[in-house]
């Protein structure tokens, strides 16, 4: 080997072939890359549910070829996360609003208008549920497009009650006397051991469930404009839901009541096993029913709240949530863009598959609900009607009515005290809450 | 004297570092004077451009908004750089300079930014550099007055900075009061209705309650009323400037240097008061290399006190001065009214009084820990398997052995219960009752740390001699004696370690309430730390929540010194 045949500077006759390789497997490297805009969005999705919003967001990519959709998710802690991101400055492009948090976000300037953006996102406000869209509203401005609700309802296990030979009640409605009836009529004991092992019902202990209960009773927790209490949350109507509810379970037609937020966690498998006649849910409750249901396991029903025997209809309580966009965000209008993509019947078509909630544009939720064979989501839409979004939706900071009222009747499972005196003393400190 | 520092040098690098100060300061107070500016603009443009996109709007509105103060032209003139109008300010395409021509505060202003910092930091620097070349000898006393000079020199003109910039933002929170006031008028003059008016004069969504309802009366019920927006209503009178002040953060609050400019000023003075501090040192060259060297390793662990320990602890002194939402622009000083409203707070002191009494199961503990120490002395294989299997609940996750024992003392279904019924023993409410949950948790604290006191004992019990033990015995002493005479002595510094740690870690459980109680039932467990998050992130009042750890921080701080006071003594002397 001379040394002209190495590379000039070099002795090594092997440098020229790792330079020229070196230089192949730098030439990609250096090749121009379209380039890439990421649009951060923060939700709470977990699980199969999350899968189904990345086919969501993947299909956006593939739309808008240069932009990155990156799905920040939070199951646990999802509140704080997002205020601590935007008090950082560093806000997601685009954010899922829980309807109880609208006034936290929107009376506090983090969330974008969208109204003028309508006609460009192609979002017609005709074509969602009414009650749905208003809890994001204020006047005409608009502050997050709906992406789905739920009422809720009373899920009925149709074998639990056959076996104790209670009638299904009619889904038009029934009373709290039939409710009450059934409860007792299915709560028994099986095995001997003296104590009951079906339940009729589980105890229904925080506001965000009880509070069609007063609704159904003709009463309300607070006053018309949101602002008072007193007269409302310890008004005769709310007494009388309360005494109704806590009734069942000093009867013992539920099981020991479970003294804290996140509830009976063993509620939706005892109700699915036969353990229990009725279950107060949303519809992301069907989503763990949904294969026990097919596979013919589980018979189930959905039945109205029941209400009180001197009226003659019900009042459930919808919860809903939309995309949101803060005003600060990095990539103000393609952040927009996105809001509106995923509020679209397209995307709200690829979201059914995780049957966490029904649909918020009435078109989808009608197709959904005509292609189900058991009916159930059909039950869902018909419950809808007459239908109340949360008081979350516009008072400001509602989570500390919500701490306060879970009082009225812990307070008497727990300490015998009159239902009449722990609500009057509620709605005195929630009247203070809302003052400050 | 190769190596040996330059007095001169040092004092110059003094002088620098309280001109570069000077100059911060300047600098931080003509930003945030520049930034406001622009900000201005653009909430006058949103204006403009709330008043374009009006039905009856368009150009006539913005042309009678703009009046005297500008012509639209102007504003296309400047908009047209990006080929946009008034009407794409909204998507962020319009440079809110644009808008400079008719934002409040106009024209002359500005702060001479640049300029000025630059001419300041040159003639400091020139000043420094004058001392640095007169060599004197520094003074034994030097480092106290000058640096005294130089930090009240800062602190003055952090103060004055502070006091001219707030004044400058009131006006301008004034000027937009004024305009969006206009505005509100234009828009209503142009058809709008009084909601689109509001938001022309850039005031928030607001609903107000409906005329005042009679409370439900008793007797039959009555179909309950929709909360829609029938009933949740948009103030119908005119928007006065006075509307904006009150419901829109002042420039002064929301952008106000106090923060900043503080920093800036304890920074330099820190700086200063540093080298000064190190200028009688430099006619000592081995002391000033020693103290250097020193230094050098402790500063990183220094910077990080600082700014992860006592930074934060000093920021949450401010909050908790506060009305403070995480998100909200303004956080008006409420001086001491958060820690006012605690000692009126039951809730509060009712959670202090559930940490005292969850407390008390550190002696408990001890105890326990103490005598199983005892036992597990050795190093047979069984001793030593049963003091891992009781070590390891203290390195177990908190949050996973809350799970479990709260699967296990359900009520219902939990192995506890039906254990005891198998025994026929009546289950026990173990956390669903006020009476017995916080004393549940007592239980379960105790079996977490006893692995780890009884660990931390035996190494006390090495360190007690033989010996000792040897010559009670050929005393005559027992078993007991040799405890209470020999073992207990020998171990005051490690129960004393102990008992301080313990009851520390003990008034700032959480991981246990969080999982398994949420602080009730009836607020049966609610202690002071998961309080304290409560209010934060739950009802997001963090002022009170920062007011609430100091006062905690206080009852700790108290706590520990009675032990120090108290119990130190007595058993240091035993």
């Amino acid at each position: 080997m001379t040394e002209a045949a190495t590379f000039p500077g070099t002795r090594n006759p092997h440098t020229r072939l790792r330079f020229l390789l070196l230089l192949a497997l730098l030439t990609p490297a250096c090749t121009p890359s379209p380039p890439t805009t990421t649009l951060r969005v923060a939700l709470w999705a977990g699980g199969h549910e999350l899968e189904i919003e990345q086919q969501v967001a993947d299909r956006y990519e593939d739309l808008h070829p240069g932009v990155r959709v990156l799905l920040e998710s939070a199951p646990n802690g999802y509140e704080e996360r997002l205020l601590t991101s935007i008090a950082a400055g560093h806000p997601p492009d685009v954010y899922l609003l829980d309807s109880p948090d609208v006034p936290t976000f929107v009376d506090r300037g983090l969330a974008t208008d969208l109204a003028p953006y309508r006609d460009a996102l192609g979002f017609a406000a005709d074509s969602v549920f009414p009650q749905v869209l208003d809890a994001f509203r204020r006047g005409p401005a608009i502050f997050a497009l709906p992406k789905d609700f739920t009422p809720m309802v009373i899920y009925a296990n149709r074998a639990v009650l056959a076996g104790a030979g209670v009638e299904e009640p009619a889904p038009a409605g029934w009373t709290w006397d039939d409710f009450r009836a059934a409860a007792g009529a299915v709560t028994r004991d099986t095995d001997g051991d003296a104590r009951p092992d079906v339940f009729g019902f589980d105890f229904p202990r925080n506001l965000y469930q009880w509070v069609p209960f007063v609704w159904s009773a003709g009463g309300d927790i607070l006053g018309p404009g949101g602002d008072i209490a007193t007269g409302y949350m310890d008004g005769p109507e709310a007494l009388a839901a309360y005494a109704f509810l806590t009734g069942l379970a000093v009867d013992g037609f539920t099981p020991g009541a479970q003294f804290v937020q996140q509830g009976d966690p063993a509620r939706e498998a005892r109700f699915a096993s036969g353990g229990q006649a009725f279950l107060l849910s949303g519809h992301w409750t069907l989503r763990v029913f949904r294969d026990l249901v097919a596979d013919g396991t589980l018979d189930l029903a959905i039945l109205p709240i029941p209400h009180h025997p001197d009226l003659d209809r019900a009042t459930s309580v919808i919860y809903a949530s939309g995309w949101a966009v803060p005003p600060n965000a990095a990539n103000l209008r393609r952040a927009i863009d996105l809001a509106g993509f995923l509020a679209s019947p397209e995307a709200q078509r690829i979201r059914v598959r995780s049957g966490l909630a029904i649909a918020s544009r009435m078109d989808v939720a009608a197709e959904i609900a005509a292609a189900d064979p058991t009916g159930v989501e059909q039950a869902f839409i018909a419950l809808t009607e007459g239908a109340r979004m949360t008081w979350g939706a516009y008072v400001r900071d509602f989570s500390r009515v919500e701490a306060l009222a879970v009082e009225i009747m812990d307070r008497r499972l727990l300490n015998g005290e009159a239902l009449a005196e722990s609500a009057g003393d509620v709605a005195r400190r929630v009247d203070e809450e809302l003052g400050r | 004297m190769r190596g040996r520092p330059n007095p001169a040098a040092l004092r110059a690098a003094a002088t620098a570092a309280t001109g570069i100060g000077l100059a911060l300061i300047l600098g931080v107070t003509a930003g945030t004077v520049n930034r406001v500016r622009d900000e201005a603009a653009g909430d006058v443009g949103r204006m403009a451009a709330a008043l374009w996109e009006l039905p009856g709007g368009g150009e006539a509105a913005v042309t009678a908004f703009l009046a005297e103060r500008a012509t639209i032209e102007a504003v296309r003139t400047d908009g047209a750089r990006t080929g946009a109008g008034a009407h794409a300010y909204r998507t962020g395409e319009l440079e809110p300079a644009a808008w400079i021509a008719v934002a409040p505060g106009g024209q002359g202003r500005t702060w001479p930014h640049l300029p000025a910092t630059l001419a300041l930091s040159g003639l400091l620097l020139m000043t420094a550099w004058a001392v640095a070349r007169r060599r004197s000898p520094p003074s034994p006393r030097f480092p106290t007055i000058p640096a005294l000079i130089a930090s009240l020199l800062l602190a003055a003109t952090a103060v004055a900075a502070t006091g001219r910039t707030h004044r400058l933002l009131a006006d301008l929170t004034t000027e937009r009061a004024t305009h969006g006031a206009r505005a509100a008028e234009v828009a209503l003059a142009h058809g709008a209705d009084h909601g689109q008016a509001r938001r022309a004069a850039g005031l928030p969504p607001a609903i107000t309650p409906a005329p005042a309802a009679t409370p439900a009366p008793s007797g039959t019920p009555t179909p309950s009323a929709t909360p829609t927006p029938s009933t949740l209503t948009t103030p119908s009178q005119p928007v006065t400037p006075s509307d904006l002040l009150d419901a829109l953060p002042g420039y002064e609050d929301t952008r106000s240097p106090a923060i900043p400019l503080t920093a800036a000023a304890a920074a330099s003075s820190l700086a200063t008061a540093l080298l000064l501090f190190l200028l009688p040192l430099s006619t000592r060259p081995r002391t000033l290399r020693r103290t250097l060297t020193a230094w050098s390793f402790l500063t990183p662990a220094a910077v990080l006190l600082l700014l992860f320990t006592f930074g934060p602890l000093l920021f949450s002194l401010w909050i908790s001065l506060h009305e403070w939402h995480l998100v909200d622009r303004v956080h008006p000083f409420t001086g001491l009214d958060n820690y006012l409203t605690l000692t009126l707070d039951g809730q509060w002191w009712s959670a202090i009084l559930n940490t005292a009494v969850f407390t008390l199961h550190v002696p408990f503990a001890m105890a326990v820990a103490l005598g199983l120490a005892l036992l597990t002395r050795g190093s047979r294989r069984a001793v030593r398997w049963a003091r891992l299997a009781l070590f390891l609940p203290g390195i177990t996750s908190v949050v996973a052995i809350a799970v479990v024992w709260k699967w296990l003392l359900d009520d219902g279904y939990g192995l506890v219960n039906r254990a005891l019924e198998g025994v026929g023993i009546r289950s026990v409410p173990w956390l669903t009752s006020p009476d017995t949950a916080l004393v549940t948790l007592m239980a379960i604290s105790v079996w977490m740390v006893v692995g780890y006191q009884m660990v931390v004992f035996q190494a006390g019990l090495a360190a007690i001699p033989r010996d000792w033990y040897d010559a009670a015995r050929v005393d005559g002493a027992g078993p007991l004696q040799r405890f209470r005479h020999i073992t207990l002595p020998g171990l005051r510094h490690t129960l004393f370690f102990v008992l301080v740690t313990s009851v520390i870690g003990s008034f700032q459980v959480f991981g246990l309430v969080y999982v398994m109680t949420e602080g009730g039932p009836l607020g049966a467990t609610d202690v002071a730390v998961y309080h304290i998050y409560r209010e934060a992130w739950e009802f997001l009042r963090f002022g009170n929540a920062a007011a609430m750890s100091w006062v905690l921080f206080a009852v700790v701080f108290a706590a520990t010194w009675l032990h120090f006071r108290f119990l130190e003594r007595r058993w240091a002397h035993a």
